[in-house]
Protein backbone atom coordinates (compact mmCIF):
# COMPACT_ATOMS: atom_id res chain seq x y z
CA UNK A 1 0.00 0.00 0.00
CA UNK A 2 1.74 3.54 -0.95
CA UNK A 3 2.50 5.75 1.89
CA UNK A 4 0.10 8.40 0.60
CA UNK A 5 -2.96 5.69 1.00
CA UNK A 6 -1.68 4.89 4.25
CA UNK A 7 -1.65 8.40 5.24
CA UNK A 8 -5.18 8.61 4.38
CA UNK A 9 -6.24 5.76 5.95
CA UNK A 10 -5.06 6.22 8.96
CA UNK A 11 -6.35 9.97 9.17
CA UNK A 12 -9.88 8.53 7.96
CA UNK A 13 -9.49 6.61 11.00
CA UNK A 14 -8.30 9.39 13.33
CA UNK A 15 -11.15 11.75 11.80
CA UNK A 16 -13.88 9.28 12.98
CA UNK A 17 -13.55 10.00 16.45
CA UNK A 18 -13.74 13.62 15.91
CA UNK A 19 -16.43 13.41 14.08
CA UNK A 20 -18.30 11.33 16.23
CA UNK A 21 -17.68 13.62 19.00
CA UNK A 22 -19.04 16.50 17.48
CA UNK A 23 -22.45 14.74 16.40
CA UNK A 24 -22.67 13.60 19.90
CA UNK A 25 -22.69 17.07 21.49
CA UNK A 26 -24.33 18.85 18.44
CA UNK A 27 -26.78 21.40 20.16
CA UNK A 28 -29.45 20.41 17.64
CA UNK A 29 -30.64 17.17 19.23
CA UNK A 30 -32.75 16.64 16.81
CA UNK A 31 -30.53 15.88 14.42
CA UNK A 32 -28.55 13.52 16.31
CA UNK A 33 -30.36 10.94 15.69
CA UNK A 34 -30.70 11.08 12.32
CA UNK A 35 -27.22 11.49 11.81
CA UNK A 36 -27.02 8.30 13.78
CA UNK A 37 -29.26 6.30 11.78
CA UNK A 38 -27.86 7.43 8.52
CA UNK A 39 -24.51 5.83 9.88
CA UNK A 40 -25.97 2.70 10.91
CA UNK A 41 -27.63 2.46 7.69
CA UNK A 42 -25.01 2.98 5.27
CA UNK A 43 -22.61 0.51 7.48
CA UNK A 44 -25.27 -2.18 7.25
CA UNK A 45 -25.23 -1.98 3.47
CA UNK A 46 -21.52 -2.15 3.06
CA UNK A 47 -21.43 -4.71 5.51
CA UNK A 48 -23.73 -7.38 3.05
CA UNK A 49 -21.84 -6.19 0.36
CA UNK A 50 -18.51 -7.04 1.64
CA UNK A 51 -19.60 -10.16 3.59
CA UNK A 52 -21.17 -11.39 -0.29
CA UNK A 53 -17.38 -10.70 -1.66
CA UNK A 54 -16.15 -12.08 1.32
CA UNK A 55 -18.31 -15.23 0.70
CA UNK A 56 -17.38 -15.34 -2.52
CA UNK A 57 -13.22 -14.95 -2.24
CA UNK A 58 -13.93 -17.78 0.27
CA UNK A 59 -15.67 -20.07 -2.15
CA UNK A 60 -13.05 -19.31 -4.76
CA UNK A 61 -10.11 -22.22 -5.28
CA UNK A 62 -7.46 -19.77 -4.98
CA UNK A 63 -6.75 -18.89 -1.79
CA UNK A 64 -4.51 -15.98 -2.98
CA UNK A 65 -7.34 -13.88 -3.42
CA UNK A 66 -8.95 -14.42 0.03
CA UNK A 67 -5.34 -13.51 1.72
CA UNK A 68 -5.03 -10.48 -0.22
CA UNK A 69 -8.16 -9.14 0.29
CA UNK A 70 -7.33 -9.82 4.25
CA UNK A 71 -4.17 -8.42 4.47
CA UNK A 72 -4.34 -4.68 2.67
CA UNK A 73 -4.53 -2.50 5.25
CA UNK A 74 -7.59 -0.03 3.48
CA UNK A 75 -9.53 -3.92 2.90
CA UNK A 76 -8.77 -4.44 6.59
CA UNK A 77 -9.77 -1.85 8.23
CA UNK A 78 -13.62 -2.42 6.96
CA UNK A 79 -12.90 -6.39 7.21
CA UNK A 80 -12.68 -5.87 10.99
CA UNK A 81 -15.18 -2.84 11.24
CA UNK A 82 -17.79 -4.90 10.02
CA UNK A 83 -16.33 -8.37 11.97
CA UNK A 84 -15.80 -10.17 8.56
CA UNK A 85 -11.54 -10.14 8.71
CA UNK A 86 -10.78 -13.72 8.65
CA UNK A 87 -8.63 -14.05 11.35
CA UNK A 88 -9.60 -13.80 14.62
CA UNK A 89 -8.40 -10.77 17.18
CA UNK A 90 -6.80 -13.64 19.28
CA UNK A 91 -4.68 -14.41 16.25
CA UNK A 92 -4.20 -11.26 14.96
CA UNK A 93 -3.18 -10.15 18.69
CA UNK A 94 -0.83 -12.51 19.06
CA UNK A 95 0.95 -11.88 15.27
CA UNK A 96 1.29 -7.92 16.53
CA UNK A 97 3.15 -8.83 20.25
CA UNK A 98 5.61 -10.76 17.33
CA UNK A 99 6.30 -7.92 15.57
CA UNK A 100 6.56 -6.14 18.32
CA UNK A 101 8.89 -8.25 20.87
CA UNK A 102 12.24 -7.19 18.11
CA UNK A 103 11.48 -3.73 18.29
CA UNK A 104 11.38 -3.91 22.26
CA UNK A 105 14.31 -6.49 22.87
CA UNK A 106 16.37 -3.27 21.55
CA UNK A 107 15.33 -1.10 24.32
CA UNK A 108 15.63 -3.96 26.66
CA UNK A 109 12.36 -5.18 27.33
CA UNK A 110 11.88 -8.92 26.83
CA UNK A 111 7.92 -9.82 26.47
CA UNK A 112 6.22 -13.31 26.20
CA UNK A 113 2.91 -13.89 25.34
CA UNK A 114 0.90 -15.69 27.93
CA UNK A 115 -2.80 -16.08 27.59
CA UNK A 116 -4.81 -14.24 25.27
CA UNK A 117 -8.72 -14.55 25.42
CA UNK A 118 -11.24 -12.56 24.38
CA UNK A 119 -14.86 -12.34 26.31
CA UNK A 120 -17.75 -10.44 25.62
CA UNK A 121 -15.23 -7.42 23.76
CA UNK A 122 -12.75 -7.52 25.95
CA UNK A 123 -9.22 -9.08 25.45
CA UNK A 124 -7.17 -10.08 28.06
CA UNK A 125 -3.23 -10.30 27.16
CA UNK A 126 -1.24 -12.30 29.62
CA UNK A 127 2.41 -10.71 29.08
CA UNK A 128 5.34 -12.00 31.08
CA UNK A 129 7.97 -8.82 30.62
CA UNK A 130 10.85 -8.21 32.47
CA UNK A 131 12.87 -4.92 31.75
CA UNK A 132 14.69 -2.37 34.12
CA UNK A 133 13.93 1.57 34.33
CA UNK A 134 11.53 3.68 36.10
CA UNK A 135 7.83 3.77 36.23
CA UNK A 136 7.32 6.48 33.69
CA UNK A 137 8.93 4.02 31.09
CA UNK A 138 7.28 1.19 32.20
CA UNK A 139 3.98 3.11 31.75
CA UNK A 140 5.75 4.41 28.05
CA UNK A 141 6.01 0.35 27.39
CA UNK A 142 2.58 -0.09 28.43
CA UNK A 143 1.17 2.46 26.47
CA UNK A 144 3.35 1.60 22.95
CA UNK A 145 2.28 -2.21 23.56
CA UNK A 146 -1.99 -1.84 24.20
CA UNK A 147 -1.17 1.10 20.80
CA UNK A 148 0.74 -1.96 19.07
CA UNK A 149 -2.57 -4.46 20.13
CA UNK A 150 -5.01 -1.96 19.69
CA UNK A 151 -4.03 -1.09 16.00
CA UNK A 152 -4.13 -4.73 15.45
CA UNK A 153 -7.61 -4.88 16.98
CA UNK A 154 -9.37 -2.10 16.36
CA UNK A 155 -12.76 -4.18 16.74
CA UNK A 156 -12.17 -4.89 20.56
CA UNK A 157 -13.97 -2.59 22.93
CA UNK A 158 -11.54 -2.90 25.45
CA UNK A 159 -8.10 -4.34 25.99
CA UNK A 160 -6.03 -5.33 29.01
CA UNK A 161 -2.79 -5.81 29.73
CA UNK A 162 -1.88 -8.17 32.53
CA UNK A 163 1.36 -8.89 33.52
CA UNK A 164 3.16 -5.37 33.04
CA UNK A 165 2.99 -4.48 36.34
CA UNK A 166 5.46 -6.76 37.64
CA UNK A 167 8.35 -6.58 34.98
CA UNK A 168 10.73 -6.52 37.94
CA UNK A 169 9.32 -9.81 39.86
CA UNK A 170 9.30 -13.16 38.19
CA UNK A 171 5.97 -14.02 38.07
CA UNK A 172 5.35 -16.45 41.26
CA UNK A 173 4.55 -20.14 41.70
CA UNK A 174 2.22 -19.52 44.69
CA UNK A 175 -1.26 -19.11 43.02
CA UNK A 176 -2.56 -22.61 43.54
CA UNK A 177 -2.13 -21.51 46.60
CA UNK A 178 -4.18 -18.78 47.11
CA UNK A 179 -6.44 -20.62 44.11
CA UNK A 180 -7.31 -23.57 46.55
CA UNK A 181 -7.52 -21.01 49.43
CA UNK A 182 -10.58 -19.46 47.73
CA UNK A 183 -11.90 -22.23 47.01
CA UNK A 184 -12.47 -23.02 50.25
CA UNK A 185 -14.15 -19.58 50.43
CA UNK B 1 -3.97 6.99 15.42
CA UNK B 2 -5.78 7.28 18.73
CA UNK B 3 -5.79 9.57 21.52
CA UNK B 4 -4.29 8.24 24.34
CA UNK B 5 -7.02 8.83 26.63
CA UNK B 6 -9.40 6.23 24.80
CA UNK B 7 -6.50 3.92 24.49
CA UNK B 8 -8.10 1.01 25.73
CA UNK B 9 -11.08 1.10 22.72
CA UNK B 10 -10.58 0.51 19.12
CA UNK B 11 -12.02 3.14 16.58
CA UNK B 12 -14.48 0.25 14.88
CA UNK B 13 -15.34 -0.54 18.24
CA UNK B 14 -15.95 3.23 19.08
CA UNK B 15 -17.69 3.64 15.40
CA UNK B 16 -19.74 0.51 15.98
CA UNK B 17 -21.10 1.65 19.56
CA UNK B 18 -22.16 5.08 17.99
CA UNK B 19 -24.03 3.57 15.08
CA UNK B 20 -25.46 0.74 17.52
CA UNK B 21 -25.51 1.88 20.82
CA UNK B 22 -26.09 -0.73 23.52
CA UNK B 23 -30.38 -0.87 24.53
CA UNK B 24 -30.43 1.64 27.45
CA UNK B 25 -30.61 1.30 30.99
CA UNK B 26 -33.00 3.25 33.38
CA UNK B 27 -32.95 4.68 36.96
CA UNK B 28 -34.24 2.99 39.02
CA UNK B 29 -35.73 5.84 40.77
CA UNK B 30 -37.52 8.07 38.10
CA UNK B 31 -37.45 5.45 35.64
CA UNK B 32 -35.30 8.05 33.21
CA UNK B 33 -32.94 6.19 30.45
CA UNK B 34 -29.09 6.47 31.67
CA UNK B 35 -26.21 5.55 29.76
CA UNK B 36 -24.00 2.35 30.67
CA UNK B 37 -21.60 4.28 32.72
CA UNK B 38 -23.99 5.99 35.26
CA UNK B 39 -24.29 6.44 39.32
CA UNK B 40 -24.86 4.15 41.88
CA UNK B 41 -27.07 4.27 44.80
CA UNK B 42 -26.45 1.92 47.38
CA UNK B 43 -29.54 0.46 48.83
CA UNK B 44 -27.59 0.64 52.61
CA UNK B 45 -29.50 -2.02 53.87
CA UNK B 46 -29.96 -4.59 51.40
CA UNK B 47 -26.70 -4.21 50.53
CA UNK B 48 -27.20 -3.69 47.10
CA UNK B 49 -26.38 -1.03 44.01
CA UNK B 50 -29.36 0.52 42.37
CA UNK B 51 -28.76 2.55 38.81
CA UNK B 52 -29.58 5.75 38.75
CA UNK B 53 -29.72 9.24 36.96
CA UNK B 54 -27.63 12.52 37.82
CA UNK B 55 -30.29 13.94 39.09
CA UNK B 56 -31.61 11.12 41.06
CA UNK B 57 -28.22 10.49 42.36
CA UNK B 58 -27.08 14.37 43.59
CA UNK B 59 -30.67 14.18 45.29
CA UNK B 60 -29.07 11.54 47.59
CA UNK B 61 -25.71 13.22 47.77
CA UNK B 62 -24.25 14.29 50.89
CA UNK B 63 -27.38 12.48 52.83
CA UNK B 64 -25.50 10.11 55.46
CA UNK B 65 -29.04 9.32 57.56
CA UNK B 66 -31.25 7.83 53.79
CA UNK B 67 -32.24 4.71 52.93
CA UNK B 68 -30.14 5.04 49.95
CA UNK B 69 -26.67 6.43 50.13
CA UNK B 70 -24.54 8.07 47.02
CA UNK B 71 -21.46 6.53 46.12
CA UNK B 72 -19.00 8.91 44.39
CA UNK B 73 -17.32 6.23 42.04
CA UNK B 74 -13.39 6.20 42.61
CA UNK B 75 -10.46 4.51 43.49
CA UNK B 76 -7.11 5.25 45.24
CA UNK B 77 -4.08 2.95 44.94
CA UNK B 78 -2.94 3.11 49.06
CA UNK B 79 0.96 3.56 48.62
CA UNK B 80 2.12 3.25 51.87
CA UNK B 81 0.38 1.14 53.97
CA UNK B 82 0.78 -0.77 56.97
CA UNK B 83 -0.51 -4.13 58.20
CA UNK B 84 1.70 -7.65 58.79
CA UNK B 85 0.91 -10.64 57.81
CA UNK B 86 0.27 -12.15 61.31
CA UNK B 87 -2.21 -9.05 61.82
CA UNK B 88 -3.90 -10.07 58.22
CA UNK B 89 -3.89 -13.38 60.09
CA UNK B 90 -5.88 -11.96 62.96
CA UNK B 91 -8.82 -11.20 60.58
CA UNK B 92 -9.76 -14.50 59.96
CA UNK B 93 -10.50 -14.12 56.54
CA UNK B 94 -10.48 -17.33 54.47
CA UNK B 95 -9.24 -16.13 51.46
CA UNK B 96 -6.18 -13.48 50.55
CA UNK B 97 -8.71 -10.84 48.70
CA UNK B 98 -11.30 -8.88 50.72
CA UNK B 99 -12.69 -5.39 51.64
CA UNK B 100 -13.15 -3.63 54.49
CA UNK B 101 -15.60 -1.12 55.73
CA UNK B 102 -17.43 0.27 58.95
CA UNK B 103 -21.37 -0.84 58.44
CA UNK B 104 -23.75 1.73 59.66
CA UNK B 105 -26.74 -0.44 59.98
CA UNK B 106 -24.59 -3.27 61.43
CA UNK B 107 -23.01 -0.38 63.82
CA UNK B 108 -19.58 -1.74 63.41
CA UNK B 109 -16.97 -2.75 61.11
CA UNK B 110 -17.07 -5.66 58.84
CA UNK B 111 -14.76 -7.55 55.98
CA UNK B 112 -16.76 -8.93 53.02
CA UNK B 113 -14.93 -11.54 50.80
CA UNK B 114 -15.79 -12.84 47.64
CA UNK B 115 -16.16 -16.54 46.63
CA UNK B 116 -18.28 -18.53 43.84
CA UNK B 117 -21.75 -17.71 46.06
CA UNK B 118 -21.34 -13.96 46.03
CA UNK B 119 -19.71 -12.03 49.09
CA UNK B 120 -19.42 -14.00 52.53
CA UNK B 121 -19.21 -11.96 56.05
CA UNK B 122 -16.65 -11.69 58.29
CA UNK B 123 -16.91 -9.90 61.30
CA UNK B 124 -13.88 -7.83 62.32
CA UNK B 125 -13.05 -6.78 65.85
CA UNK B 126 -13.24 -2.91 66.94
CA UNK B 127 -9.97 -3.24 68.09
CA UNK B 128 -8.54 -4.85 65.15
CA UNK B 129 -10.28 -1.95 62.75
CA UNK B 130 -9.11 1.06 65.43
CA UNK B 131 -5.55 -0.88 65.03
CA UNK B 132 -5.29 -0.90 61.39
CA UNK B 133 -6.84 3.15 61.36
CA UNK B 134 -4.39 4.02 63.60
CA UNK B 135 -1.35 2.88 61.28
CA UNK B 136 -3.19 3.71 58.32
CA UNK B 137 -4.73 6.92 59.40
CA UNK B 138 -5.88 8.05 55.51
CA UNK B 139 -8.79 5.48 56.09
CA UNK B 140 -10.46 7.57 59.02
CA UNK B 141 -11.98 9.53 56.69
CA UNK B 142 -13.56 6.93 54.35
CA UNK B 143 -17.60 7.20 54.45
CA UNK B 144 -19.21 4.51 55.92
CA UNK B 145 -20.91 1.50 53.81
CA UNK B 146 -19.90 3.21 50.52
CA UNK B 147 -16.12 3.13 50.92
CA UNK B 148 -13.93 0.31 51.72
CA UNK B 149 -10.24 -0.69 52.30
CA UNK B 150 -9.99 -3.23 49.20
CA UNK B 151 -7.06 -5.59 49.56
CA UNK B 152 -5.56 -7.90 47.26
CA UNK B 153 -2.56 -10.15 48.66
CA UNK B 154 -3.12 -13.10 46.27
CA UNK B 155 0.00 -14.74 44.36
CA UNK B 156 2.04 -12.46 46.91
CA UNK B 157 0.66 -9.59 46.21
CA UNK B 158 0.33 -6.59 49.09
CA UNK B 159 -2.07 -4.26 47.12
CA UNK B 160 -4.39 -1.81 48.94
CA UNK B 161 -6.89 0.48 47.55
CA UNK B 162 -9.21 3.09 49.31
CA UNK B 163 -12.22 2.21 46.61
CA UNK B 164 -15.97 2.79 46.90
CA UNK B 165 -18.06 0.06 47.25
CA UNK B 166 -19.06 0.06 43.52
CA UNK B 167 -16.01 -1.80 42.74
CA UNK B 168 -15.53 -3.98 45.48
CA UNK B 169 -18.95 -5.33 44.30
CA UNK B 170 -17.51 -5.32 40.33
CA UNK B 171 -15.40 -7.53 41.72
CA UNK B 172 -17.61 -9.68 43.69
CA UNK B 173 -20.13 -10.09 40.60
CA UNK B 174 -17.32 -10.75 38.71
CA UNK B 175 -16.21 -13.82 40.41
CA UNK B 176 -19.75 -15.61 41.08
CA UNK B 177 -20.60 -14.93 37.15
CA UNK B 178 -17.28 -16.59 36.31
CA UNK B 179 -16.61 -19.15 38.67
CA UNK B 180 -16.71 -23.15 37.38
CA UNK B 181 -15.85 -26.05 39.07
CA UNK B 182 -14.34 -26.33 42.26
CA UNK B 183 -11.12 -23.74 41.87
CA UNK B 184 -12.73 -21.41 39.73
CA UNK B 185 -11.00 -22.36 36.51
CA UNK B 186 -8.64 -20.39 34.94
CA UNK B 187 -10.34 -18.01 33.44
CA UNK B 188 -11.90 -16.57 36.61
CA UNK B 189 -7.97 -16.05 37.87
CA UNK B 190 -7.31 -14.48 34.50
CA UNK B 191 -10.40 -12.14 35.26
CA UNK B 192 -9.55 -11.08 38.88
CA UNK B 193 -6.14 -10.16 37.62
CA UNK B 194 -7.18 -8.11 34.90
CA UNK B 195 -9.56 -6.47 37.02
CA UNK B 196 -6.79 -5.38 39.45
CA UNK B 197 -5.01 -4.45 36.54
CA UNK B 198 -7.37 -1.84 35.30
CA UNK B 199 -7.59 -1.19 39.14
CA UNK B 200 -4.22 -0.22 39.34
CA UNK B 201 -4.19 2.01 36.39
CA UNK B 202 -7.44 3.54 37.23
CA UNK B 203 -5.72 4.00 41.54
CA UNK B 204 -2.92 5.71 39.68
CA UNK B 205 -4.73 8.40 38.02
CA UNK B 206 -4.20 7.35 34.73
CA UNK B 207 -7.76 6.71 33.58
CA UNK B 208 -10.32 9.16 35.20
CA UNK B 209 -13.66 7.39 36.58
CA UNK B 210 -16.90 8.33 34.29
CA UNK B 211 -20.09 8.25 35.28
CA UNK B 212 -22.52 11.23 33.82
ZN1 LIG C 1 -33.49 9.12 38.24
Amino acid sequence: MPDRDRARLDSSLCHIDVLIKAIEEAPESSAREPARELIEIVLDLHALALARIMAAAAACEDRRLLSTLAEDAQIKAMLLLHGLHPEEAETRVRRALDRLRPQLGVQGVGIQSGRVAVEAGRLVVHVFAHAGGDGEQRRAWRREIEQALLDAAPDLEEIVIVGLDDVDSPASPDNDLSRAALARG
Amino acid sequence: MVGEAEAHSGWAARLRRFACPPPMEYCEFCRAEIPAEHAHLLDVAGRRLACACRTCALAFAGRVDAAYRAVPSRVQAMREFYLTDSEWSGFHIPIDMAFLFHSTPQARPIALYPGPAGAAEQALSVDAWSMLIANNPTLADLSPDVEALLVNRLRGRRDYYRASIDHCYALVGLIRANWRGLSGGGEVWDLIDSFFARLRLDGDGLAEQRHD
